[in-house]
């Protein structure tokens, strides 16, 4: 529903009711008067009539009182003619009286007697009646008025003797000189004037009166009393007593014709007048709120994003004026917001594109993760691997690692702080790696140099923490060296264990430090793991830290074999320490796994004698490179010599050198055995040895190849190309 | 390889120092032909303490000097064999063949 609409219609709803209580108060007021005026004016005809009435019943009353008096003077004679005379006179007086009668009480013989006067046209009649004519003592025209004393006028009565017409009886004691009451005077008087004058009682032309005594209707018959729905009714005393002057009209009738036509004008009036003002309040109320339509496309526009849209303004209502300055107000308001917030937008994209960017050349400064995990340095294969997870896109840590001839260069390092500036310096320190591990330097050095260029240049004190390692496969040493960073893991034999290093400061504190370098052997199976300080401070839901015991024994619960996999289960492991938190780690985390997968040497030997010189001098070399036990260094030997001194004696079939290859994989030795020759399998052709028979039935020889064959815990043999392959594999002691 | 011959006090004590390998199984075998000598059967020790190795070729000249002393009714005593070795004796169940001490 529209406002205007609404407006519109509780306007006319209020009018209307006010204009219905206007007409009901109008109506009840009109009907109230008229029905008062009615009465007024039936009262009035009541009153006039009851007063004319009143008159002829007080002349016929004084006439009684006159004629009583006189008989009272005559006492009780019988026969007296003066008491006709005076009842004659009394009955003369008036048309309406039609005769009287003076009733003597009867005495204590019950003896009685009545002088009765009556006028039968022009003529008056008097008769004196004894009570045993007629009993009149019992009547109640005598004897109410004996009992009371006091004047009675009678109900009225149809006398049908006289004519049949309504008669009242006024009746007056006779008193005695001592007040007792010796007889009763009446006046028989015809009411003919009442019914006159009640036919003409007519205050309206509908109005019929009659009259009650004593709530009957007296009259010859009933009234013809109008049938109405509407009856105005006024009652009124009438003389003589006991007689009530009832006027009934229709209501109809009374109202005046004036009144009535012009209530039905004032309604006209109303009604048209209503309907002119609903006209005009709808049609007003629907202009006045145009503005609101007007503000409501205006805010409209500038939902679908025009901030400049025209508001309308309407000075005419303060109110609307006031939406409108708001809504301008708000519109600026929007609008400016709505800029900034363009504009800051742009701005955060634009940092973090650079962001994006500088992550995205920092991650090209790491080196490349290599296939597999294997990089070669010298005769070593080494399993390689790093993984860094950032806090935010670009990050402080860094690892670095640098294959060089016999030499692997690996470092780990950690800028203080976070984000761009940290970057920054991480770079200029990976540059400084590369060079220096291009010239050759060992950690130590390498360390000091980075810690005085930095030094030499750091305004805003940065500082980095560093761990540098060196592995030289001549020597199959590591050289290690720490610039106040955590200490690394190392795996030698069968568990890992924290490898505690000389306390260095963090390169960029103080320049002109000292480093301390370690070197320890690095043999097969062995493995060193580097790491940051993000690792170690993971913290758990109770706020527990990871902790550098925690390292061991998580990399402890690893099979060793594949860097790639151990980095990835620690990662694993760490995302579960630490919830795996939705921001991210707090710090970058680093880590870097470095595993000596094996060392390789080869040996070519000639098919003669020369041969057993060589292999003692090179079985002395592989002992001290691979540190092995005597006994390791003797079986080989023993291998080696058996399997050749074979070659040598039977197969000159070609004198192209032996080839023995021997790898070291940190649970032992695989020997690879290759001559060319003729097809001969040794593992088939040695002679069974009963190491329990006696000495008589040993042969003196023959022992060669099973001795090969028991030293051996694995053996393999292939022939191809005229060539034969034996593989060895001898388990460490 | 190196072999010093000597008596003593039961009869002829040979120190053996260095490898009894291919290369000087021949060696070893041409020095000890004769011991003990056919015509004086005597107690032979073979002193292993400065012996460093031995191959299937000195095992083999081990059983031929045994061989002898064996058929001559002499006693032959190898000792002081280093822990490898003695390995290989056992591996090869000379342990039992030879007196070791």
């Amino acid at each position: 529903m529209k406002l205007s609409t609404a407006l519109s219609l509780s306007v006319m709803c209020l009018c209307c009711c006010m204009f219905a209580a206007i007409t009901a108060v109008l109506e009840r007021n009109t009907s109230r008067q008229e029905e008062r005026q009615a009465h007024v004016v039936t009262e009035f005809f009541q009153k006039s009539m009851a007063g004319d009435v009143e008159e002829t019943y007080r002349t016929i009353e004084r006439e009684v009182r006159r004629s009583a008096m006189a008989a009272e003077k005559l006492g009780g004679k019988k026969d007296c003619s003066e008491v006709c005379d005076i009842l004659s006179q009394m009955t003369a007086c008036d048309p309406m009286v039609k005769g009287g009668c003076v009733a003597y009480v009867p005495d204590a013989g019950d003896k009685g007697w009545m002088y009765y006067v009556s006028s039968l046209g022009d003529s008056i009649v008097s008769k004196l009646i004894d009570v045993d004519e007629y009993r009149y003592a019992g009547m109640p025209w005598f004897s109410d008025c004996v009992k009371s004393g006091l004047p009675v006028w009678s109900a009225p009565y149809f006398d049908k003797g006289a004519g049949d017409c309504l008669m009242i009886t006024y009746s007056l004691p006779l008193k005695s000189d001592n007040g007792a009451v010796f007889g009763v005077v009446t006046a028989d008087v015809a009411m003919t004037s009442i019914s006159d004058e009640l036919e003409r009682l007519r205050p309206y032309p509908s109005s019929v009166s009659f009259l009650t005594y004593n709530g009957k209707i007296i009259g010859d018959s009933l009234p013809n009393i109008p049938d109405a729905v509407d009856k105005l009714e006024c009652v009124a005393p009438i003389n003589p007593p006991g007689l009530m002057l009832h006027t009934v009209t229709d209501r109809k009738d009374t109202l005046p014709k004036g009144l009535q036509r012009l209530k039905l004008e004032i309604l006209a009036v109303l009604a048209v007048g209503f309907l002119l003002m609903a006209l005009v309040i709808h049609l007003l109320i629907r202009y006045l709120t145009k503005p609101l339509k007007r503000l409501a496309v205006a805010a409209n526009e500038i939902g679908e994003g025009n901030f400049n849209a025209d508001i309308p303004v309407d000075k005419r209502f303060t109110d609307l004026n006031k939406l409108s300055e708001a809504m301008l107000h708000m519109e600026k308001s929007i609008g400016e917001y709505v800029v900034k917030i363009a504009d800051e937008a742009r701005q955060r994209e634009s940092i973090e594109s650079e962001i994006r960017f500088a992550a995205g050349i920092q991650r090209s400064m790491l080196p490349e993760r290599i296939a597999g995990g294997k990089v070669s340095a010298g005769s070593t294969a080494i399993g390689l691997d790093a993984l860094l997870e950032p806090a935010k896109e670009v990050s402080g840590d860094l690892y670095f690692w640098l294959p060089a001839d016999n030499r692997l260069y690996m470092c780990v390092a950690d800028v203080s702080g976070k984000g761009i500036p940290a970057s920054l310096l991480m770079v200029s320190v990976r540059e400084r790696l590369q060079n220096a591990a291009m010239n050759g330097n060992t950690p130590a050095q390498i360390l000091q140099e980075i810690n005085d260029a930095i030094c030499a240049n750091n305004p805003k004190n940065m500082f980095v923490t560093m761990q540098m390692a060196m592995f030289d496969s001549e020597t199959m040493t590591l050289t290690i060296s720490n610039a106040g960073h955590n200490p690394p893991s190392w795996l030698n034999g069968e568990e890992w264990s924290i490898m505690h290093l000389p306390a260095g400061l963090p390169a960029g504190i103080m320049a002109g430090m000292d480093y301390v370098e370690t070197v320890l052997d690095f043999m097969p199976g062995n493995a060193l793991f580097m790491y940051t300080d993000g690792l170690t401070e993971a913290e758990n839901a109770d706020g527990e830290m990871f902790g550098e015991e925690r390292v061991t024994r998580y990399l402890d619960a690893m099979p060793q074999g594949d860097v790639t996999d151990v980095l990835e289960k620690m990662k694993q492991g760490i995302e579960e320490y630490d919830g795996n938190k939705s921001s991210g780690h707090g710090d970058d985390i680093t880590m870097l796994l470095c595993r000596n997968n094996g060392d390789t040497r080869r040996l070519s030997l000639p098919r003669d004698k020369r041969a057993f010189e060589t292999l003692g001098k090179w079985i002395d070399s592989i002992r001290c490179r691979w540190k092995l036990t005597e006994g390791m260094a003797y079986n080989l030997n023993l291998i080696i010599e058996e399997w050749a001194a074979n070659v040598i004696s039977y197969d000159n079939s070609s004198d192209k050198d032996m080839e023995i290859v021997a790898c070291h994989d940190g649970e032992g030795v695989v020997l690879t055995l290759a001559y060319e020759g003729r097809e001969f399998n040794p593992m088939e052709s040695s002679p069974a040895v009963d190491i329990d028979a006696d000495v008589e039935s040993r042969p003196v020889g023959g022992l060669g190849l099973w001795l090969i064959g028991n030293l051996a815990s694995q053996m393999n043999h292939e022939f191809k190309d005229s060539i034969n392959t034996t593989t060895i594999t001898l388990k460490n002691l | 390889m190196e072999l010093q011959i000597k008596p003593f006090d039961k009869g002829i004590k040979i120190a053996i120092s260095g490898r009894v390998d291919t290369m000087t199984s021949s060696e070893f075998d041409k020095a000890t032909a004769n011991i003990p000598a056919a015509d004086a059967p005597c107690d032979v020790e073979l002193d292993c303490t400065d012996m460093d190795y031995i191959s299937s070729a000195g095992l083999r000249s081990f059983i031929t000097i045994l061989k002898r002393c064996k058929g001559m009714g002499c006693e032959l005593t190898v000792t002081n064999l280093n822990s490898s070795i003695k390995s290989i004796f056992d591996m090869t169940g000379f342990t039992q063949l030879f007196k070791l001490s």
